[in-house]
């Protein structure tokens, strides 16, 4: 998966005397130095989906996950949750950000509201990686970008998990207000660097 | 010999090297979601009445007019207004039908001389639209649909007026079907 480069630097030859002395008969010796350096580096994968544990999860393609009914028959959001697991390393001290472009589920066209709806459903993605974790909130209090990062002193390889969560009734202007129809979205952004 | 050889290998080593990667990696999930056009109604409620009184039967419900007529067989003005509940998350149809006014169910000869059908006004509101109509025989429907989320009261008002008549003695019933339908 990750390739580690190694350059070499210098490869300094030493021999024990001049060129000239080759026909003598007192033993001879040379050193050979060898260095190299393995640059720090971080790698991710496209996220997979834990399809055996999701609630309220229809169509999974690639990296998009499709909510299947983002309300109930009382228009009130309804519970979804699934695990996203991200493989990847990082071979030095490094720091994982985790993103969220707009801060919540959105309806689309941005900005759109209509008077006792909802336009936004507020979730939670907790993070764990490299025995750390944190809970980005994504509340839908307004529409932005919100973030969470996890600093770790040291190279770890494996999968950073990420447990989505959306509670019962959550929405943008308090908890059972009904969702206008819609279609809603977010972009959720893994990046993670040497530190 | 020895030394130059060396050199060689170090030459190869460094042209077969790749450019150092990118030492930031990243990647994005995108989630998303549908919220379908729903609509609820909730059973009525009244909010006045005048020679009138509305019983809920969970529903819908019955208004009882008191007293149709007075003493000389003609018609007692008579008022209710009912609220009715209703959320649509989008685009609905909405509408209120009357069979067409209070209808003798009794007089199998009705006289000429005498009514066997008592008239009312019906008064619609949902949102920003109103709707009226005065039955008169037919059945009638008001359309109150609307192109987008609304949530609140359907107001629905139903005058008799006075002075009408003399009306036959009977009983006299109407419907009042209010239909809802997400689009």
């Amino acid at each position: 998966m990750n390739r580690a480069s190694a350059r070499v630097l210098a490869i300094a030859v030493a021999i024990g005397s001049g060129g000239a002395a080759c026909a003598q008969s007192v033993p001879q010796s040379a050193t050979i130095a060898v260095t190299a350096s393995v640059d720090r580096k971080c790698t991710l994968a496209n996220p997979q989906i834990d399809l055996g544990q999701t609630t309220n999860i229809g169509q999974v393609s690639g990296s998009t996950v499709r909510i299947a009914d983002l309300s109930d028959d009382q228009m009130s959001t309804k519970v979804t949750d699934f695990t996203a697991e991200v493989a990847g390393m990082c071979n030095a001290s490094h720091q994982l950000t985790v993103s969220s472009d707009r801060g919540g589920l959105w309806r689309d066209p941005a900005g759109l509201r209509s008077n006792g709806f909802a336009n936004g459903v507020p979730y939670r993605a907790t993070i764990s990686w490299g025995g750390e974790q944190a809970i980005l909130r994504a509340n839908a209090s307004g529409e932005g970008q919100v973030q969470q990062t996890l600093s770790v002193d040291q190279p770890v390889g494996g999968s950073v998990q990420i447990q989505f969560h959306i509670d019962q009734s959550a929405t943008n202007v308090g908890v059972g207000a009904p969702l206008i129809a819609g279609t809603y979205d977010d972009t959720i952004r893994v990046t993670m660097g040497p530190l | 010999m020895t030394a130059h050889i060396g050199i060689a290998l170090a030459l190869i080593l460094a042209l077969a090297t790749p450019a150092a990667a990118a030492p930031t990696a990243s990647t994005l999930l995108q989630v998303s979601g549908d919220v379908p056009v729903r609509c609820k109604m909730s059973p009525p409620s009244a909010s006045g009445a005048a020679n009138a009184t509305f019983t809920s039967n969970g529903t819908g419900g019955d208004i009882a007019i008191t007293a149709l007529v007075g003493s000389d067989a003609m018609t007692l003005a008579s008022q209710a207004s009912l609220q009715i509940p209703i959320v649509c998350s989008g685009s609905h149809a909405l509408t209120v039908t009357t069979r067409g006014g209070l209808a003798n169910q009794n007089a199998a000869t009705p006289s000429p001389d005498f009514a066997v059908r008592a008239d009312y006004l019906l008064t619609a509101r949902w949102g920003a639209v109103t709707q009226s109509v005065t039955t008169s025989g037919s059945a009638v429907t008001l359309d109150l649909s609307q192109g987008s989320a609304q949530a609140g009261d359907l107001s629905l008002d139903i005058s008799l007026p006075a002075g009408k008549g003399p009306m036959t003695s009977g009983t006299y019933t109407d419907e009042i079907t209010i239909q809802l339908n997400a689009q």
